[in-house]
């Protein structure tokens, strides 16, 4: 239950503080899995970078997090907290800053702010970005500063933010179709948050689940063909595919349906398999939580031990705002190791052969792993208890 | 935006093309942030309080700034120049009252060093004390009596103005008319009267120029007395580029007379117009640069809540009614300043006479709004400017300072020490100001409402703690030098009553 709620708390904005969750989260103490004594462990060789580079100044008073590159890896952006308010940073791939999306409609501009001293400034929590395909586009999450979260939608350099949705509940979690012409995303304006496709051209809505339980963190395949999400209650969420948006019910089909809880799940970049986090491990403690990898298609079973065989990495810190970060050629997966002794560091797992390597970057509580097409790999850690973005490349 | 679209279109077709515009984008932008930053620097004195320098920078930078900045920088120039026309209101009020003292006490010794001229500068002080009939027992002493021509001609002038304000005009024209003098300050002093006279049938632009252009052409500097008039001359009409130029080159902290009475006293004297005037033109400048900022649709709102504040300076109730309305049909007007331009409403009633719905109005608000300082110190401010009773007010902010946090409710200290000193109950205006101000940084005008510290002064002046009101004039010269007529006058009253120069220093 618990995670259900931080899931939707984290990701529909409605932790005005979210920076503060990131902190407090350090402060947890971390359940101590099952493994072997220290003495019997061969720890593996770490992966050297080619560089590890953080993006911009190392600075306190802010938080930096959810870093993402768009599809063609041209452009990069990741969001900042400031006190409570959360803007996101676009620049080139080069990190050069392109733009900031901050929307903030009922400050009149800025203006009634900045010529009348002592107003206290709204505060606009801006979240979620997702590209067209064409990368000219992308679209958010915002509350535009008067706390009803809808998305909306920016042009590439632009600063005009027009309005996509609108409704008292909450609209959030959209992904722009890789087809350019749909986006998916999750509305509390139905059950406890279903999933709808917007018309982009049309504005026009289709609603994809019928309330029940909880739809969420919708995802289209690659091929824009199909969409992954997880949905379910409490502590027992499962993933689902639908095969066909034209047919959501009927082409509706369970990747999971065992009683763990599965979140989060992401596509392979080829399309042909899905990373999830569930809190299934060998040790059977619902604090542990694994990376599982299983065929998109359905032929891997969805339960039972036939499911337990497809944990491609143990003992891991689940990031809701991600997901599990697929590299480029699908065949490998970075996260974050839950080692506290090592400050959370992040590793590298080969999926054919399970081989699993830590990423030596020297960064401490690392969080948010997201794979450039290019093969850079972007984080976010602390320095001084400040999260910062860093980005680092592998030598091979 | 241009610039963006172009990086947008070639970003993926040729992407170093893109890279470049894209940087382009940003360069151009910087251009944008230069004017960013002078408008932001301004707001940065602004709310430091430091209103002549933050006026004077930007206005260096405007002719530099592009079109679109122009309408923000008016806007800043407008709420600077507001801001400095309001507190050398203050000034001028509490100059008065210190000035009148002080050369009542000059006027009133007796024996061989005695001062002649602190009967002029009484003479021209009563004029401006809102009972200027009071003024033509000492200026007719003063012309009875034996002095340089220049300064006889000051006090026909300042008896024309006697009989002005009591509606003999032609009486006042024919004192002007008497005078007959070459000397530059006299000519100013006579521009000055016709320009406040409306005499349609004099120039007094034209003679404040004349006056100025052969002052320049001998390398002098404007003398206070040209200073002051020809302020005043061009602020009635409306050259305020005339008026900065000489603001510019003007010594503000000058004397307007220097006396040596007797062996070892030297007597420096100030015309507390000078404030006046100084008032007239920043308010004047203020209208300027917000009707300017006004025609912008972007800027319309804000500019109009400004410019009310400037009706209600200028005594335009009318206009100042107008404005409010129209800030207040803004529906992206801050609540904060909501309030107070339906306080400003209230002040504009009660001047139109309708004095029972200012009050109506004004209790209402308190009713509603119980817990606000901002909005009490507002009212309060309203009923302390009227010098007028609002126990309602007055009541509820005594009880919520005593229950609020300190910090936040400092502006409320503040807003019944100003409400006590306009009932001129100086001891417990000094009690709640006290609260009120910056403690860690008293005096300095950073940390503090210069026009409040000028409140402070003036409720030490009154309950004789001299020393108290000089350290804050002090600090204020050192930002406004014409502070100097009033620390100069304070510190001749304090030698006077204690015998002694003081420990305080004038620079």
């Amino acid at each position: 239950m618990l995670r259900a709620t931080v899931l939707m708390v984290m990701t529909l904005g409605l932790a005005a503080g979210s920076a503060s969750l990131l902190n407090a989260e350090e402060t947890v103490t971390a359940p101590t899995p099952s493994v072997p004594a220290v003495e019997d462990v061969k720890k593996p060789e770490p992966l050297l970078p080619l560089f590890v580079k953080n993006i911009a100044e190392i600075e306190t008073g802010r938080n930096d997090g959810n870093p993402s590159w768009s599809r063609s890896g041209f452009l990069f952006t990741f969001e900042r907290n400031i006190g409570d308010k959360r803007e996101i940073r676009v620049l080139l791939n080069d990190l050069s800053p392109v733009q900031t999306v901050y929307y903030l409609p009922s400050s009149g501009g800025g203006e009634m702010k900045f010529f009348f001293p002592g107003v206290v400034e709204d505060i606009s929590f801006n979240t979620g970005i997702t590209w067209s395909p064409d990368e000219y586009r992308f679209a958010f999450m915002s509350n535009g500063g008067a706390g009803n979260y809808d998305l909306y939608l920016g042009d590439l350099g632009g600063q005009a933010v027009n309005r996509l949705t609108q409704h008292k509940e909450k609209d959030g979690q959209a992904d722009w179709s890789p087809r350019g012409d749909r986006i998916v995303f999750v509305s509390g304006r139905t059950g406890k948050g279903d999933l709808y496709l917007l018309d982009v051209a049309t504005r026009v809505l289709t609603r994809l689940t019928q309330g029940g339980k909880e739809f969420l963190y919708p995802q289209w395949s690659p091929d824009g063909k199909r969409i992954v999400f997880m949905a379910g209650s409490s502590e027992d969420h499962n993933i689902y595919v639908i095969d066909d948006p034209a047919r959501p019910a009927e082409s509706r089909r369970a990747i999971t349906t065992w009683s763990h809880d599965d979140i989060r799940p992401v596509w392979s970049p080829d399309g042909k398999k899905i990373a999830f986090y569930s809190n299934y491990n060998p040790a059977g403690d619902p604090r542990i939580w694994s990376i599982m990898v299983v065929n998109a298609d359905g032929t891997d079973p969805a339960e039972g031990d036939g499911l337990a065989e497809r944990v491609a990495a143990l003992d891991v810190i689940s990031d809701v705002e991600r997901g599990p970060a697929w590299m480029v050629d699908s065949s490998r997966i970075v996260y974050v190791k839950n080692d506290r002794l090592e400050y959370n560091p992040i590793h590298v797992v080969n999926l054919a052969d399970k081989s699993d390597r830590p990423l030596h970057t020297e960064t401490k509580m690392n969080h948010d792993i997201a794979c450039g097409p290019d093969g850079s790999i972007a984080f976010r850690a602390q320095v001084n208890q400040w999260d910062q973005i860093f980005v680092a490349k592998m030598k091979e | 935006m241009r610039s963006a679209e172009c990086g947008v279109r070639n970003k993926l077709r040729v992407t170093k093309t893109g890279l470049l515009c894209v940087m382009l984008l940003l360069c151009a932008a910087g251009s944008g942030h230069a004017a960013d930053d002078a408008v932001q620097k301004a707001m940065k004195a602004y709310e430091k309080h430091r209103y002549e320098e933050g006026a004077r920078d930007l206005r260096q930078t405007l002719s530099s700034l592009p079109q679109n900045k122009q309408s923000a920088a008016q806007l800043a120039l407008g709420m600077l120049y507001l801001k400095n026309a309001e507190l050398h209101q203050g000034l001028f009020h509490s100059s008065v009252v210190v000035n009148a003292d002080y050369l009542n006490r000059l006027a009133r010794e007796r024996g061989s060093s005695r001062s002649k001229y602190s009967d002029l500068y009484l003479g021209l002080t009563l004029l401006e004390s809102g009972k200027p009939e009071n003024a033509a027992a000492p200026l007719e002493k003063f012309l009875a009596g034996t002095a340089e021509k220049k300064h006889k001609a000051f006090a026909a002038i300042g008896l024309g103005m006697v009989e002005h304000h009591a509606g003999n005009k032609q009486k006042a024209q024919d004192a002007w008319n008497a005078v007959q003098s070459s000397d530059q300050d006299v000519k100013t002093e006579l521009a000055f009267a016709w320009s406040r006279a409306v005499a349609a049938d004099k120039n007094a632009p034209a003679l404040c120029d004349e006056v100025l252009a052969a002052g320049r052409k001998s390398g002098a500097a404007p003398s206070i007395i040209a200073v002051k008039n020809c302020l005043g001359v061009y602020a009635a009409a409306g050259l305020m580029d005339k008026g900065m130029d000489l603001l510019q080159r003007g010594d503000l902290k000058s004397h307007a007379y220097r006396e040596s009475a007797g062996r070892s006293k030297v007597i420096s004297f100030y015309d507390v117009q000078l404030l006046a005037s100084l008032a007239k033109f920043y308010l004047a400048a203020a209208t300027a640069s917000l009707e300017h900022a006004a025609a912008d649709a972007q800027l319309r709102s804000i500019a109009n809540y400004y410019l009310s504040e400037a009706s209600v300076l200028e005594g335009s109730a009318d206009q100042a009614a107008k404005a409010a309305t129209a800030f207040l049909a803004s529906p992206q007007a801050p609540p904060q300043y909501k309030n107070r331009a339906m306080v400003r409403q209230g002040l504009v009633q009660y001047q139109k006479g309708k004095k029972a719905d200012a009050i109506g109005l004004w209790d209402e608000l308190t009713r509603n709004q119980p817990n606000d300082p901002e909005l009490l110190a507002d009212v309060l401010f309203a009923c302390g400017r009227l010098s007028i009773e609002c126990p309602r007010p007055a009541q509820t902010a005594a009880s919520a300072v005593e229950r609020g946090e300190g910090k936040r409710f400092a502006v409320a200290n503040i807003g019944l020490g100003r409400y006590y000193v306009g009932r001129k109950d100086y001891a417990r205006a000094l009690t709640y100001l006290e609260t009120g101000r910056d403690k860690g940084n008293k005096n300095k005008i950073e940390f503090n409402d210069p026009l409040m510290l000028v409140d402070l002064a003036e409720a030490y002046y009154r309950t004789k703690k001299y020393s108290e009101a000089l350290e804050i004039y002090f600090e204020m010269s050192k930002q406004f030098p014409q502070v100097r007529q009033l620390q100069e006058a304070l510190q001749g009253i304090y030698s006077m009553e204690h015998k002694s120069a003081g420990d305080v220093k004038i620079n």
